[in-house]
């Protein structure tokens, strides 16, 4: 059998990643290899750079070179509007639509008992200190529009509740069940106009 | 709704095989395992994209092939579409409307179909399963949301289960973890139960018309909801009344479900009575009577999709008069008389009258073959 044992190394790991299967892993593995040499070192120079660079924020939890990064950091922006979202990708769809002028606070998922993911897995802490040293008046969840995503805000929404803060959920019109980086520009900006402040729920 | 012809690539028995259909009756006639029944089973996943007889795919791929392929014109609303549906070995089927990739889910686009089995006796004499099942399967045709209502209830339920187990392991009560889980539990279930009691009545009443013409007297007809918190009579309620119910009742069972370590009521565990002349089908119906319940209810699917449509869904048959007298059969026909297209798979033509056969096409089949 036609095998080549580093070729297969890179194949198996161009599989890892996510929207790549076996047959595409196999293109690109073979592209790169009939690339010239400095064009390969470019991209394992590239690879290697962001990992070495870029951090978490220590005030937001999102990626950044800095910290803070330079939202957290931006006098220009609405310091009293927090915008909560499941991961750092999307801060980038909210960003892209220019509509929303406020800060972020990325929770790094969402609660999911089956996957064993807590509450105390995710970034809430850090959220509930921010809100409660004042200067916000709103805080949007902006958690995926399916049932691990609802289930967070719901339990964001008891915890903000006792702090006297407005809380606010996007809009339904998103596609349901589906993650926010499947809604369009559209989508996101009626979203985000059209979030409501959330009720409360029966407790058993 | 038609199918004009159909190929056939590597499909369980058959090799390769391309036929022409009669816009009415066709006929498969063949002994044992020789092939028509696959036959019926590559006209339905054909137009619905799924096998009524198997939920393993790769099962329908010709013994020692990598890939079966299936295509044919479909006339939908007067146009006439090209399907293909296509699976490779350890991959998903793929789906192709007029050469456009669509995905198997999306209604638009099937041919409807209404498979008539053996197997459909289970509806009635069956576990509460196979009945959830045939009411969810025309709930979802009628109401396209109802698909993903279910699925996010069935979500909901696993990782509400998972927490439940977990109480019951530490005796604690992560109240504001149950939080999001229970109110999503309690709007999901509400909308469930309230779509499936809206259908329900609908197939009662297709049922009382379409019952006596099958039985050839008069009867009456009962489907009754067994709801896990419902009563009886409650069986047209807003999906707010429904909710509220469900959260009384929940609120009672609050502590066994933590010692039981599941969720214990919901429509997960409902079911429903089918009641011909206050008669309990499933559990005091005879053989026959509950054989043609269960046809009974397929042909009010029919009615019910027909209604949807605007247009008859294409009828298979299969092996259906070697369980049933030709009586019922003919009736069964007649209720769709020269409108729907009908496929039948018999081991032999003799119980047909031959002015009946001489309105179908008739295809002998033989070890996967046929002339
Ligand atoms: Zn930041």
């Amino acid at each position: 059998m036609y095998y080549i044992n580093s070729l297969d190394r890179l194949i198996n790991q161009l599989t890892r990643l996510p929207g790549i299967g076996e047959r595409s892993a196999r293109r690109l593995a073979f592209y790169i290899l009939k690339q010239p040499q400095q064009e390969a070192a470019r991209l394992v120079d590239a690879i290697k750079t962001v990992k070495e660079r870029v951090k978490r924020c220590s005030i937001c939890n999102n990626f950044s070179e800095e910290d803070p990064c330079p939202i957290c950091r931006d006098e220009k922006r609405n310091r009293s509007v927090i915008c909560v979202v499941e991961e750092p990708q999307d801060v980038f769809l909210f960003e892209r639509i220019r509509e929303y002028q406020g800060l972020y606070h990325v929770l790094g998922g969402a609660i999911s008992p089956l996957k064993g993911i807590n509450p105390e897995s995710l970034n809430i802490n850090s959220l509930l200190k921010r809100v409660e040293n004042g200067g916000v008046k709103e805080v949007i969840l902006a958690t995926d529009p399916d049932t691990e995503g609802e289930a967070t805000a719901i339990y964001l929404f008891k915890l903000l509740q006792s702090l006297r803060v407005k809380v606010s959920r996007l809009a339904h019109g998103l596609p349901a069940g589906g993650d926010l980086e499947f809604a369009d520009e559209i989508t996101l900006t009626h979203a985000l106009r059209g979030r409501k402040e959330m009720e409360e729920e029966w407790e058993i | 709704m038609w199918l004009k012809n159909i190929q056939i690539l590597n499909f369980r028995n058959f090799s390769r095989l391309n036929l022409e259909f009669s816009p009415s009756i066709n006929i498969f006639v063949g002994g044992n395992s020789q092939g028509k029944t696959n036959l019926i089973e590559a006209i339905y996943c054909l137009g619905r994209g799924i096998s009524f007889r198997t939920f393993e795919d790769d099962r329908l791929i010709k013994w020692e092939k990598d890939s079966f392929y299936l295509g044919g014109e479909g006339e939908r609303k007067g146009n006439f579409l090209k399907y293909e549906l296509s699976l490779a070995k350890n991959s998903r089927k793929l789906r192709r409307v007029n050469s456009h990739k669509v995905p198997i889910k999306n209604i638009n686009y099937w041919l409807w179909m209404v498979a008539f089995s053996i197997q459909d006796v289970k509806i009635v004499q069956g576990g509460p399963f196979y009945r959830r099942n045939f009411l969810d399967e025309i709930t979802s045709f009628l109401y396209p949301n109802f698909s993903y209502i279910k699925f996010s209830f069935s979500k909901v339920l696993n990782q509400r289960n998972v927490l439940l187990r977990k109480l019951r392991e530490k005796r604690e009560y992560p109240a504001h973890q149950m939080l999001g889980w229970n109110s999503q539990f309690l709007q999901l279930g509400s909308e469930i139960v309230y779509l499936r009691l809206k259908v329900l009545r609908k197939l009662a009443s297709c049922l009382s018309n379409i019952y006596p013409r099958l039985r050839g007297s008069t009867c009456s007809i009962r489907l009754v909801y067994n709801s896990s918190f419902l009563d009886e009579e409650d069986n047209d309620l807003s999906i707010r009344k429904i909710k509220e119910k469900f959260y009384q009742k929940i609120k009672l069972v609050k502590d066994k479900e933590v010692e039981n370590g599941m969720s214990l009521i919901g429509p997960h565990r409902d079911d429903f009575q089918i009641i011909v002349n206050k008669i309990n089908q499933r559990v005091f119906g005879s053989q026959g009577d509950q054989r043609t319940t269960a046809i009974a209810l397929k042909l009010a699917e029919v009615e019910l999709l027909r209604e949807r449509e605007g247009d008859i869904p294409i009828i298979l048959l299969d092996d259906v008069p070697s369980d049933l007298d030709f009586k019922r059969i003919k009736l069964l026909l007649d209720l769709v008389k020269g409108k729907g297209q009908v496929f039948i798979a018999t081991q032999n033509t003799g119980e047909f009258s031959k002015d009946f056969l001489e309105k179908s096409r008739i295809f002998h089949i033989r070890e996967g073959e046929v002339d």
